[in-house]
């Protein structure tokens, strides 16, 4: 049985929940490494990855089997999947990121996670006695609550802090201007990079305008330009959920999907029938979106003549 | 003290092409890599791009124009990735080569890029947010730690002040959110999609790039155990990739594009949601 460390932010924060699944999902004697910045100090990758390391080397529990695998379970959100690298490194243990399922069995442990782009998964396996994983935040596999474990270790700071002074924080901004309703949007129609270009948005705003729907875009067209930032449905933009949400040319990575995944309806219209996003619609329509949407656009439109 | 001017590292992979058509290959074990289009990871082409932009801004106001080195570990072909570096204005290239650097995780990669990055003596390490490939966002925290320096994942911003040798840069958080931070030199930083559109080649760069200088070097000459590095010092070994489930219950629409809209109307309507 491993024994597994389960980390959570005294201030609660997202991927609790998946973390103690994940843990259950593992069936170890589970403990939790509780994290709190008034004890640690403020976050720096290298003291968080330090404090950590400190706990789980010391070897709390006793009379435990010194062979028996050791996994630290942390979510992979911005903050600790920037610094789970460093703590895998520094226990020598494997770095598996990024999970949706895990498993024991004859083979010892097991892990699940998407490759290339949601496109494909892989299943891994630790070659090491300890490993560190991160688990996707709302796409691990049966996530329903889990109680918190009654061992609670508080992380303390770590005997060396000199890398505390590794970074200085100024402040913080909005990414975006803002101007864009999409959280409580009841419909949203979202341009993927399948659109084309800048000047092919107009497909989408279109078919937006007709539904009353807000217009919703993925990343590939933001980081080109071809909509606002403030339009960006996604982990890193907007978590939305509305009642219908319309994907035209979205791939549906896996930071897009926890972006939309709670929608009542999911529409997906793309000529890859590959493409990942079918894999969370309701309804597919596997055409060029530049044939389907402005047919109905037209439909629509006359349908709302008609009422 | 270092008379000379500040050096910037830019750690590039070489990934399939995701638009292209992608097959498991017949060990189950991993794809068929026997007829895909590679190309440079995506955010690695942003860290680039941002590599180039720190030089140029350095240069417009006065100071010493930064020397850039671009790094890849890889097989053979991973040449023609450096040459496109190359193209677009870094200044030289090295190429980690060698039969036991095959087959490594991020950790097992992220320490052979960290003795070459230490070698060449970086002062800035630039390098994408995640491949896209296996996406598992750790080979530059890896090196970070191997080189025991100050990391910053997601940054959408970076300045460089030569003269303080330190770095203003905005990092991404969730929901929308950034974060300011100061960071002291030497430094790793994990470029985020999204902060330059990365340029393109010109013809002069790519017939410049022939000559400029791409160093090969395998384990001896990076000074690296070779158990620690590619298949022996992975921790993690891959069993199987398979596709994910077709959409659990989901509906598919066929027919002319008039038929399917008029089909998802009724559709939509039957789920009350118009």
């Amino acid at each position: 049985m491993p024994v597994v460390w389960l980390v959570e932010d005294a201030r609660g924060g997202p991927g609790t929940q998946e973390v103690r699944a994940c843990g259950r999902a593992l069936g170890g004697n589970c403990r939790v490494a509780r994290l709190d910045e008034e004890r640690v100090g403020p976050y720096a990758p290298g003291l968080y990855a330090g404090a950590l390391r400190d706990l789980i080397a010391q070897g709390e529990g006793e009379g435990e089997d010194p062979t028996a695998p050791i996994v630290v379970v942390l979510p992979h959100t911005y903050q600790s999947a920037e610094y789970a690298p460093r703590l895998a490194v520094r226990l020598g243990a494997a770095y598996i990121p990024s999970v949706s399922a895990a498993a024991v069995d004859d083979g010892g442990l097991r892990f699940r996670r998407s490759i290339l782009q949601a496109r494909l998964r892989a299943d891994v396996r630790p070659k090491t006695r300890a490993v560190v994983a991160t688990v996707q935040v709302g796409a691990f596999g049966g996530a329903d609550p889990a109680p918190s474990p009654a061992d609670v270790f508080e992380v303390g700071r770590p005997a060396d802090i000199e890398q505390n002074q590794e970074r200085e924080i100024l402040g913080r901004q909005a990414a975006s201007a803002g101007g864009v309703d999409l959280a409580s949007a009841e419909r949203i129609v979202t341009a993927g990079r399948g659109v084309g270009g800048p000047d092919e948005v107009s497909v989408a705003a279109e078919l937006a305008a007709a539904l009353d729907a807000e217009l919703g875009a993925s990343r590939p067209v933001v980081d080109n330009g071809w909509l606002p930032r403030e339009h960006q449905v996604g982990s890193s933009g907007h978590i939305v959920a509305p009642n219908l949400y319309v994907a035209l040319g979205v791939s549906g990575s896996i930071q897009h999907v926890m972006g939309m995944s709670g929608s009542r309806i999911i529409v997906a219209i793309n000529k890859d029938p590959e493409a990942p996003i079918f894999s969370v619609a309701h309804y597919g329509i596997v055409a060029d979106l530049h044939d389907v949407a402005p047919a109905l656009t037209r439909l629509l439109k006359a349908r709302r003549q008609s009422a | 003290m270092r008379e000379e001017g500040l050096r910037i590292g830019v750690c590039i992979k070489q990934v399939p092409d995701t638009d292209s058509h992608l097959r498991i290959a017949d060990s189950g074990r991993g794809i068929d890599d026997s007829n895909l289009n590679w190309v440079i990871s995506s955010c690695d082409l942003c860290a680039l791009e941002e590599a180039l932009l720190l030089a140029e801004a350095q240069v417009s106001r006065g100071a010493e124009r930064p020397e850039l080195v671009v790094f890849s570990l890889g097989p053979e072909r991973v040449e023609e990735a450096l040459r496109k570096a190359l193209a677009l204005g870094v200044d030289r290239a090295l190429h980690l080569v060698d039969e036991a650097l095959q087959g490594g995780d991020a950790i097992a990669d992220g320490r052979a890029l960290a003795a070459a990055l230490a070698r060449e003596r970086c002062d800035l390490v630039l390098t994408g947010a995640q491949s896209d490939d296996l996406g598992q966002a750790a080979t530059p925290a890896v090196i970070a730690e191997v080189l025991g320096c100050p990391y910053a994942w997601l940054v959408m911003a970076v300045e460089l002040d030569s003269c303080s040798r330190s770095l203003r840069i905005v990092r991404e958080l969730e929901g929308g959110m950034n974060e300011v931070l100061r960071l002291e030199l030497p430094a790793v930083l994990a470029i985020q999609a999204g902060i330059n559109r990365p340029r393109f080649a010109s013809l002069r760069g790519t017939l410049q790039a022939r000559k400029k200088p791409l160093r090969r070097e395998d384990c001896s000459g990076l000074g690296v155990d070779p158990r620690l590095v590619g298949t022996a010092g992975a921790g993690i070994e891959t069993e199987a990739v398979s596709l994910p489930p077709a959409g659990a219950g989901g509906v598919v629409i066929d027919g002319a594009s008039a038929e399917a809209a008029a089909e998802l109307i009724a559709h939509l309507e039957r789920e009350a949601v118009l």
